[in-house]
């Protein structure tokens, strides 16, 4: 079967502008529907017409909240996961005024600041060792320390570890170990997959990193 | 499930009627009245949501949907701290309980009008039976069994959640930081026994047997690691191909020296003739690994025993991991063959 790229083109730049009433459940996470839309049709390789892309922009800075952080929607309070979101469907569209509506007043998580270069060590000084803790007897990671290892989780905790070249402080042998055909497959593998998604290079065994972040 | 005031808005002479509802209420001749065309708020201008000239993902919602947030735009801005208020906020989670302003705002309107926090208890319980995989009305459990220093309902009420979905993670989420938080440990371990008798391959009961055990006896004991080991061969005997009981056997031995464990290869040596499964071969390698690296003699037939294993699961029992498997394979020749055959672990891909 292949991939019905023109449906779901028309799909995704119809969701952009216009969604039914049974996503109001998400009136919560517009920043988030920008994003997982930019992202498909960025993956699909279509481009985003330049007005559309604007309005993107003024969309998400008004979502932006005075105190720092984008929220859900327009009014409401910010909040770290569609800061995320927002942030990162900023990042896809990538012009200047996309990285204007950015105050460095954002609020961050590790993939955000790494995006915008503002790591610094103390604002993530306890983080990789509190996401070493989510690291369970199952080898993956769960949402707090104690959980049953979970996909969404493992995939979040380890990127972050990789944006904050911590990974070596998890247990990678076991975090790999055979729990599900997900995880079963080579560390270098692993590595390249976050790289190509958060588009900076991951320190690898071969020595081959272009752009490490901005420390 | 509407709030206790969305009665009294549900009367059949107000104007402005909608011909549609949406709660099956027209049979008592009833109609939901707008927010807009309740006298009692009249004194609010509605505050609509400021999309900008051209939205993006912009929400068709409904014109109910609309004219509640409309007047919870207007009450958060005036910060108002009223009854009525509190009642919009019921509203508003009924529409969309992700609304974590709302939520916000609602425990706000609780400490402020100081209502009866077992009431709220009685509402939250309510919501979650409804939607019981939602982020916000757990963590706002959490808030009112903290602010009433109560968790005599939790567990209960967390089973009965769990016996709908023996799964849901919020669930176990919150079930793990009550045990902790209030040292509620008594009676877990036979709730999980209960839970694996109903379905052995449950994951969640495994990682909380794991959890349980962890934060009180610990598996430093040998009476209570022992205990676990037999505990899980005794499962796997019942269910050879549950990946869950396996995880649990390797996990709780990994800092305990897997390979010298007292009897241990002899039952798996055993286990393999009757109960095979490709679980079982993947934790003899682990065991073969664990005496290559621990135990110095024998070293060419230990390694041989395990390449041959990784042979097996890749080519046959394990084949939609061959790719692990051979990455595995090459790991373990190169770091204990000998120099002459050693080969690059990772192959082309």
């Amino acid at each position: 079967p292949s991939l019905q790229r023109e449906q779901h083109y028309i799909y995704l730049k119809r969701g952009l502008r216009h969604l039914s009433d049974a996503y109001e459940c998400l009136d919560a996470s517009r920043p988030w529907l920008c994003y997982w839309i930019l992202h498909s049709l960025e993956l699909l390789d279509e481009s985003v017409p330049s007005s559309v892309a604007s309005d993107v922009c003024k969309f998400l800075a008004r979502c932006q909240s005075p105190s720092g952080g984008f929220a859900g929607g327009p009014g409401q309070h910010p909040h770290l996961a569609p800061t995320y979101a927002a942030v990162n469907a900023l990042c896809i569209i990538g012009t200047e005024e996309a990285y204007n509506v950015i105050d460095r007043s954002a609020y961050c998580a590790a993939s955000v600041a790494s995006l915008t270069n503002i790591i610094t060590a103390p604002l993530f000084e306890g983080t990789p060792s509190w996401i070493t803790r989510c690291q369970n007897w199952e080898g993956g990671l769960g949402g707090v320390p104690g959980l049953e290892a979970h996909g969404g989780y493992t995939f979040c905790g380890m990127a972050a570890m990789v944006i904050l070249q911590k990974e070596h402080m998890l247990d990678l042998k076991s975090l790999l170990a055979p729990t599900h055909p997900v995880y079963n497959i080579c560390p270098d593998k692993v590595a390249q997959a976050v790289q190509h998604f958060h588009q900076m290079a991951v320190p690898g065994k071969s020595g081959s990193s272009s752009q490490t972040p901005n420390l | 499930m509407s709030a206790a005031g969305d009665e009294e808005h549900l009367n059949q002479e107000e104007g402005n009627v909608e011909p549609e509802t949406e709660y099956g209420i027209e049979d008592i001749g009833m109609r939901y009245v707008f927010y807009r065309d309740r006298k009692e708020w009249a004194d609010v201008d509605p505050v609509p949501q400021d999309d900008g000239p051209n939205p993006i993902v912009k929400i068709a919602y409904s014109d109910k949907f609309m004219d509640v947030f409309d007047y919870f735009r207007a009450v958060l801005r005036r910060d108002e701290r009223s009854e009525r208020a509190f009642q919009l906020t019921a509203d508003a989670i009924e529409l969309n309980a992700a609304n974590y302003t709302v939520w916000h705002y609602r425990r706000v309107l609780v400490q402020s009008l100081q209502k009866d926090l077992r009431e709220e208890m009685k509402y939250i319980t309510a919501i979650i039976e409804d939607q019981p995989k939602n982020y916000q009305v757990w963590h706002h459990r959490r808030m009112i069994v903290e602010w009433l220093k109560d968790p005599s309902q939790e567990l209960e009420f967390i089973a009965d959640i769990l016996s709908q979905d023996a799964k849901n993670y919020h669930a176990w989420q919150h079930r793990q930081w009550v045990i902790q938080e209030y040292k509620l440990w008594d009676g877990e371990l036979e709730y999980i026994d209960q839970l694996l008798d109903e379905d052995v391959r449950n994951n969640s009961a495994w990682n909380q047997r794991h959890f349980v055990i962890f934060n009180t006896t610990g598996y430093n004991d040998t009476a209570v690691l022992e205990r676990e080991v037999q505990y899980s061969l005794k499962l796997i005997k019942k269910a050879p191909h549950n990946e869950s009981a396996w995880n649990y056997l390797k996990g709780i031995l990994q800092d305990h020296c897997l390979s010298t464990y007292p009897n241990l290869m002899e039952q798996i040596l055993e286990l393999q003739q009757t109960h095979s499964s490709p679980y079982l071969i993947a934790f003899l390698v682990d065991m073969y690994e664990d005496m290559l690296e621990n135990v110095h003699n024998n070293q060419e037939e230990t390694l041989n025993n395990a390449l041959e294993l990784c042979d097996l699961l890749a080519e046959e029992k394990d084949n939609i991991r061959q790719e692990y498997w051979k990455y595995i394979r090459g790991c373990l020749k190169n770091k204990y063959g000998t120099s002459e055959e050693s080969e690059s672990p990772s192959e082309e891909h």
